[in-house]
């Protein structure tokens, strides 16, 4: 047993050597289908990893809503004490947590953002509204976040009241598309790579006519004569998919700095990150699958011509 | 060790290539196969390679019904039997050694066994000393003994030849013969297709003679 073992080992290595010796022939056209197969596999990988970075800033978003409360300013008997009206607040069972922003702390976070110090310097006085931030006690109950809203908004001493979910709502959906887009999207690239593989090996069918007659007149199995295909089939998909993981992680990084430099301006710590091993192994994997497959389907197309008839 | 019985051969084009052949060839004879171009001499050995399948009647070759190989079992099959070409059908970015050890290599035979019997091969054929070369730096008449160096390499039971000597000039062609001789004594059932009638006055056989896709001369006893 040992023996066959080694025999088909040693076959298998001998056709995966030799698959790998014709792909380093032909350097140039090698190169342009892996290419072409990593462009196919880069495009969805890079959509998934914004689709997927986004989803988890806005899902700690919408799990955590606030509500922005802004008091009434000046200096007026009728104006509540901003910390005692907080802490009246917290009295309310629907409230969890108030926290208290005054005008001096929230002009402060302004000046720290890009392109406000001017602005903020060239003011006379400080036109911003004490803030009370509100942590309703509902969690992602939408609903009752805006009832709250509402009650707050009409209490005395209240300016407005803004449970500022809706851009997150629109944002939320924006990445449900983005999300069954990559989905498509990834489909897409699938019938791409199968199309792909399936002209390289038919091409390789072509130029190997002779040898897979002879082959066959001499007593070679179909599975043998097929071996050296699937091979190819499936190492052009591999090295598509490793170069497909380092062209990803190169788009990311060129988009890491004008994406955090977009994400200051609203005040997130949002980073889009790199494509996990775990990721690119299940993109090779599904990808030299689909080669394995196309390269199969191909062959055993031009398989039925020799049988005898 | 072959025998047809009421054998016809309809190409889907509706050319009836063979028909109602029926002989029978002892194992080890050495037979050959006239006719002139057309009759039917390279359909009824597809017919023995396993390249065509009777449209009518039964080949059998070593008791095996050919009809009834499916699959693999037709690879396993058609390692029983050597094939010579009249255009070699040699691989041409390989070499002599390289091309005359595939069928070796398809049968998956161990390296060592392989090289042995490769160069005992080439060694019968006289080709030894260009076992590194390639196809296309070779005669005519080099290349037809690669093509038979490589059809006996796997100790066929059956060697079939479709004319081996068409191309070659009357002193080759005698060269190749008498290989094809030798084979047959070490009990290789062999049946050449030739039009070279001076081969038939030579050598003591068999004769299947073939018009017109019928079998005009040769046993008919199946």
């Amino acid at each position: 047993m040992p023996k066959q073992i080694s025999v088909w080992l040693s076959r298998h290595l001998q056709v995966l050597f030799d698959t790998l010796g014709r792909l380093w022939k032909t350097p140039l056209t090698s190169a342009m289908t892996i290419l072409v197969l990593a462009i196919a596999m880069t495009l969805p990988m890079v959509l998934y990893k914004i689709v997927d970075s986004l989803e988890s800033v806005t899902a700690n978003w919408i799990d955590n809503p606030r509500i922005s409360v802004f008091l009434e300013s000046g200096t007026d008997a009728e104006i509540p004490d901003p910390i005692e009206f907080g802490q009246k607040l917290l009295q309310n069972p629907k409230i969890e947590d108030v926290q208290y922003i005054s005008p001096e702390q929230g002009l402060e976070e302004f000046s720290n953002l890009d392109g406000f110090t001017e602005a903020i310097e060239a003011l006379p006085s400080n036109p911003l509204p004490p803030l009370l931030i509100v942590v309703p006690a509902t969690g992602r109950d939408n609903a009752a976040t805006i009832t709250l809203a509402d009650e707050l908004e009409i209490m005395q001493g209240v300016d407005t009241a803004v449970y500022d979910q809706q851009w997150l709502n629109r944002l939320a959906a924006i990445v449900d598309l983005i999300r069954r887009g990559v989905i498509v999207l990834a489909c897409l690239m699938g019938i791409g790579i199968v199309l792909v593989i399936s002209d390289t090996v038919r091409l390789g069918i072509i130029n190997r006519a002779a040898e897979i007659e002879i082959i066959d007149q001499v007593g070679g199995t179909h599975a043998f004569i097929r071996r050296p295909f699937l091979y190819a089939g499936a190492l052009h998909c591999f090295f598509g998919a490793l170069f497909a993981w380092g062209v990803t992680n190169m788009t990311l990084y060129l988009l890491a700095g004008p994406v955090s430099r977009l994400t200051l301006l609203y005040e997130s710590d949002f980073m889009i990150g790199w494509i996990s091993p775990g990721i690119a192994l299940a993109v090779t994997m599904v990808a030299v699958s689909l080669g394995l497959l196309a390269s199969r389907f191909t062959v055993d197309r031009h398989l039925r011509g020799l049988k005898p008839g | 060790m072959i025998r047809f019985s009421q054998v016809s051969k309809r190409y889907p084009s509706g050319h009836e290539a063979l028909s109602h052949v029926s002989f029978t060839l002892a194992k080890g004879s050495f037979t050959f196969l006239t006719g002139h171009s057309g009759a039917g001499k390279s359909t009824l050995l597809k017919l023995i390679s396993l390249s065509e399948l009777a449209t009518r009647g039964q080949v059998l070759v070593a008791d095996k019904n050919l009809s009834r190989l499916k699959g693999n079992r037709i690879a396993a099959y058609r390692r029983t039997i050597g094939t010579v070409f009249q255009d070699h059908k040699l691989l041409h970015d390989r070499t002599v050694e390289d091309n005359v050890s595939l069928p070796l290599v398809v049968a998956g035979t161990g390296r060592g066994e392989t090289q042995r019997r490769v160069r005992a091969a080439l060694d019968k054929v006289g080709l030894l000393n260009k076992a590194k070369r390639y196809p296309i730096t070779l005669s005519g008449g080099e290349q037809q003994r690669v093509g038979i160096a490589r059809a006996v390499v796997g100790r066929p039971q059956v060697l079939l030849a479709d004319e081996p000597t068409g191309n070659l000039d009357p002193a080759l062609a005698d060269e190749i013969m008498q290989l094809f001789l030798q084979f047959n004594q070490v009990d290789i059932t062999v049946l050449i297709a030739t039009h070279d009638y001076r081969h038939l006055e030579r050598i003591r056989c068999g004769v299947l003679a073939l018009s017109e896709g019928r079998l005009v001369s040769g046993e008919q006893d199946a």
